[in-house]
């Protein structure tokens, strides 16, 4: 037992409550779709869109209005989850009147595949068998004649096409004109709803989809730092409701939360850390690495796990890799950036081992040492071959570090000679 | 003992259900026990043991990156078996295309072992993607697995994934799988030695939260090194002195191993004989006994003397095969046959992309013969300027020619030489009729012989557009082999090379 010290105020923590309260929180961060919906609270933006397409829905539902829409956004805005939340309530609303087809356009942007998996989407729906061997055409009898049951029977199809710019860069469209050619009907029922990470994915439509397509976008756009940080903080509250027995250290943890997040130093890491990556995913990945880090004695998140969690979700590989390079490699780096200074573009094994060895003033034959030390670069991903062809020494390579990262991995590398910083600063030491 | 190397031989371990093993380690434990075991991998075992949290804990998916022989691979699996999660297994490198990797994994999971009852066939079969999502489900239903308790899958050498055919996809649907078979527990963990900045992701992607191998300082090396060892105090001394020399070329694990190997053989030779008695003073004389066969087995990498000469030979050569990287067939001869005229191609083709076609003239052109005509130079530097860039061309390699100028010389070194073996003989005039005839249906034969030679990379031949017209070859050959082959059939290839 571990007390700690909130407003003068001792609460006692125990492992157990702690890691109760870890493993409810990871589940929130973590959990995307795979979570009960009402938990996460939606940034204002996604609201909107989800009120405009939950009454979009419900106008196909009971109205039998086709529609067509999609959901554009940057990876890790809200998209999937807005929709989820609007079909999970559309589902409580009006059981049994609809029924969901969902496609992926990983999985299922071949238009055979997509057909066979609605067949079976639709089959399973309605407790009819499905037959693994139904070939293309029989397929798509079946699914047209389905659309005109269920029309019939006043029960609406909503279609989810996920990645939605993967179907779209299918030849000719077929699915898509398929779909969106079945909306224009009176005698069906259905609803379209795109979901996809390219802003521009109404534009790779062809002429004849897009003439059926409604141009209904809804636009989830990242959020403002404020925004992520209200986000961070919703989302690492603990519940001080019967879902979390230990309602004591509840308090004492949203309370510590919420200072912390309050801290100017905090929100500056945090916007920091957003510069780079503004989606509400990032921010929870690095609420995960910071929980991660959690002190499982007292309990309580610190600005400490914050700062180091940012550290490691944003690496800097190249410089990383720059600090374990060995002498003989950086040499051979160095080397190469002194012929890119002399606009020698083009340079393979042979030519920078002899600058090598010129500027060491050695005389050796090509050793096997060296030929390592290259071939570790090229495996490391600092160096590659410009083109392909013949034996190694003579392949032309370039360079895939900056000068500027080769002089930072130089200050940082432990081992790196005086000598090499000099060769490295000054064109023409030798 | 495997330390850092426990890649080897352990590929296609079972899924192990819950309970299979012995002793499940507790978090610490496990912590305790790796850091003791893997020196100077503290943090990130710390870091992974985070992550992972406890049994029913999902997390997003994680990139485990780091350069080679860093124990990333070893440190994954070691803390999945410790603590006795129940994970999948599968390396790019041994699974090299999707269909064999999503078969391993549902293999894995299915508990399945490819025998000779079942004819070595999977589980499933499943070609696609979409099959593969299918399955996932049903494996995870069937194998009862679908409870609360996650289910780990673990990607290595996924960096291979790159150069497949639509990696993309498979990539991103890999990071993805989680949400495309909505299991809510699948812990997926990739291996790679490029890091997070290397994989071009699609759109449809989701960012992996990375976690990073740095390299083994020094010391940790050192450690490590040492903890391989049966007899490790004396491998301790050994290295003080060796080990700085080597990681100034090399911090790569197993190639340290391998390359101090020969030489701690060579350390211990004084002991095993009885020279040396292990004390200080032993220690010392034994220190400058192997100072002076570190320089040679580095290759004469910092050195400018050649020590090998002075050596004996039997040590030189014995030195000399334990550090020799290359095929023992290229030193003794080209270690092939080749045919006559592939011969004569080769060294065509070698002839034709080594020097500039402006010299073709004055070496195969009538009367002048081999001798190159000597220009008169302005100046001593212009002399020095172009001799540089001569030099850097040679160092470029070998450079493209055409067809035509191939076979020409082709014909002009083929007849030259048959000129010179046969000379002697009196059948000189039915000879030179041969050769003619030779000339005449060089078309199809040789260029039989030239489409092998390609074939087989000994003459590579560049991609050529349509505008280009014919294609265009050059030879990819070192200078050696190239000697060789010249010697071999008595040919004076110097004669014809600008550059010796």
């Amino acid at each position: 037992m571990v007390g700690t010290t909130i407003f003068s105020e001792r609460i006692s923590v125990n492992r157990v409550q702690v890691n109760e309260a870890v493993t409810l929180l990871r589940r929130r961060l973590c959990g995307g779709l795979n979570q009960p919906l009402e938990q996460l609270s939606l940034l204002p933006d996604a609201e909107v869109n989800r009120k405009q397409l939950h009454d979009l829905l419900t106008h196909t539902i009971v109205n039998a209005y086709n529609n067509s829409a999609l959901l554009l956004g940057p990876r890790g805005c809200g998209k999937s989850l807005v929709l989820e939340r609007v079909l999970a309530d559309l589902q409580s609303t009006y059981p049994g009147r609809f029924s969901t087809v969902r496609l992926c356009g990983l999985l299922h942007a071949d238009e055979t595949c997509a057909l066979k998996e609605i067949a079976k989407q639709l089959c399973m729906e309605n407790d009819l068998s499905y037959s693994k061997a139904a070939s293309f055409s029989e397929n798509l009898q079946f699914f047209t004649a389905m659309l005109k049951e269920c029309a019939l029977s006043d029960k609406a199809l909503v279609f989810i096409l996920e990645e939605f710019d993967l179907f779209a860069q299918r030849p000719k469209q077929c699915l898509l004109y398929n779909l969106l050619d079945a909306m224009q009907s009176t005698t069906s029922q259905i609803a379209v709803v795109g979901v996809s990470a390219r802003l521009d994915a109404d534009q790779l439509l062809e002429k004849r989809v897009r003439s059926r397509f409604s141009h209904r976008k809804f636009l989830f756009l990242p959020p403002s730092v404020q925004d992520a940080i209200r986000l961070l903080h919703d989302v690492l509250t603990l519940p001080t409701d019967s879902s979390f027995q230990h309602k004591q250290y509840a308090l004492a943890f949203n309370l510590h939360t919420k200072k912390l997040l309050e801290k100017e130093t905090l929100k500056n890491l945090i916007s920091k850390f957003m510069e780079v990556d503004l989606s509400p995913q990032s921010v929870l990945d690095l609420g995960f690495r910071a929980l991660c880090g959690i002190n499982r004695d007292t309990g309580l998140l610190t600005e400490a796990n914050f700062k180091k969690a940012c550290l490691l979700q944003r690496p800097k590989p190249k410089l990383e890799t720059l600090k374990g390079l060995s002498v003989l490699e950086l040499y051979l780096l160095v080397v190469m950036n002194r012929l890119e200074g002399q606009n020698r573009d083009v340079y393979n094994f042979n030519t920078i081992f002899y600058e090598y060895e010129r500027l060491c003033g050695l005389h050796t034959t090509c050793d096997r040492y060296s030929r390592q030390a290259f071939e570790h670069l090229l495996e490391r991903e600092l160096i590659d071959y410009a083109e392909r062809f013949t034996t190694i020494e003579y392949t032309p390579v370039k360079m895939l570090i900056s000068s500027q990262e080769l002089k930072d991995g130089l200050n940082a590398n432990s081992l790196c000679p005086t000598i090499l910083h000099q060769w490295f600063a000054h064109e023409n030491f030798k | 003992m495997v330390v850092a190397m426990g890649k080897k031989g352990r590929d296609g371990r079972l899924f192990q259900s819950e309970g299979s093993l012995s002793k499940v380690m507790t978090d610490e434990e496990c912590r305790k026990f790796l850091s003791n075991r893997f020196p100077g991998r503290k943090d990130q075992v710390d870091d992974l043991l985070c992550i992972l949290g406890e049994p029913t804990d999902i997390f997003p998916p994680v990139l485990v990156y780091g350069s080679p022989a860093t124990g990333k691979t070893s440190i994954v699996r070691e803390v999945l078996s410790l603590l006795g999660r129940p994970h999948a297994y599968v390396s790019c490198r041994s699974c090299h295309s999707p269909r064999l990797i999503f078969e391993s994994v549902l293999n894995q999971i299915l508990g399945h072992v490819r025998s000779r009852e079942n004819n070595y066939s999977s589980a499933r079969k499943c070609d696609k993607l979409t099959d593969f999502v299918t399955h996932m489900v049903g494996a995870c239903k069937d194998s009862g697995k679908l409870s609360e308790k996650t289910i780990y899958l673990v990607f290595d050498n996924v960096e291979l994934i790159r150069d497949w055919a639509a990696s993309g996809t498979i990539m991103s649907s890999l990071l993805k799988l989680s949400d495309l078979t909505r299991l809510p527990n699948l812990g997926l963990i990739f291996v790679s030695s490029a890091g997070p900045d290397s994989f071009q992701l699609a759109t449809a992607s989701r960012e992996p939260v990375p976690v990073f191998f740095r390299d083994y300082s020094n010391e940790e090396l050192y450690q490590i090194l040492t903890m391989r060892q049966p007899n490790s105090e004396l491998y301790s001394f050994f290295l003080k002195s060796s080990l700085a020399p080597f990681s100034r070329a090399s911090r790569k694990l197993t190639e340290l191993a391998e390359g101090l190997h020969p030489l701690f053989l060579k350390y211990c030779e004084p002991l095993l004989s009885g020279k040396v008695v292990l004390n200080d003073q032993g220690k010392r004389e034994l220190y400058k006994y192997v100072k002076g066969y570190i320089q040679p087995a580095l290759g004469q990498s910092f050195s400018i003397s050649e020590p090998e000469k002075s050596r004996p030979p039997s040590t030189d050569q014995e030195l000399k095969s334990l550090c020799s990287s290359r095929p023992v067939g290229a030193k003794s001869g080209i270690g092939f046959q080749l045919s006559l005229c592939s011969k004569y191609l080769l060294l065509a083709a070698y002839i034709a992309s080594r020097n500039p076609s402006t010299l073709d003239d004055s070496l195969f052109g009538s009367g002048d013969g081999v001798k190159a005509k000597r220009r008169r130079r302005s100046s001593v530097s212009s002399m020095d300027k172009e001799e540089a860039l001569t030099q850097e061309k040679h160092l470029k390699g070998p450079s493209l020619c055409s067809l035509e100028r191939l076979l020409a010389i082709f014909q002009c070194i083929a007849a030259d030489s048959h000129l010179v073996s046969e000379k002697s003989e009196d059948f000189q005039s039915s000879c030179a009729e041969a050769s003619e005839r030779r000339m005449r249906d060089v078309t199809s034969n040789v260029l039989i012989e030239l489409v092998s030679l390609s074939s087989v990379n000994l003459v590579i031949r560049s991609s050529s557009s349509p505008l280009e017209g014919l294609p265009k070859f050059r030879a990819n050959v070192d200078g050696d082999f190239i000697h060789k082959v010249a010697r071999s059939i008595n040919f004076p290839l110097d004669k014809y090379l600008l550059h010796g």
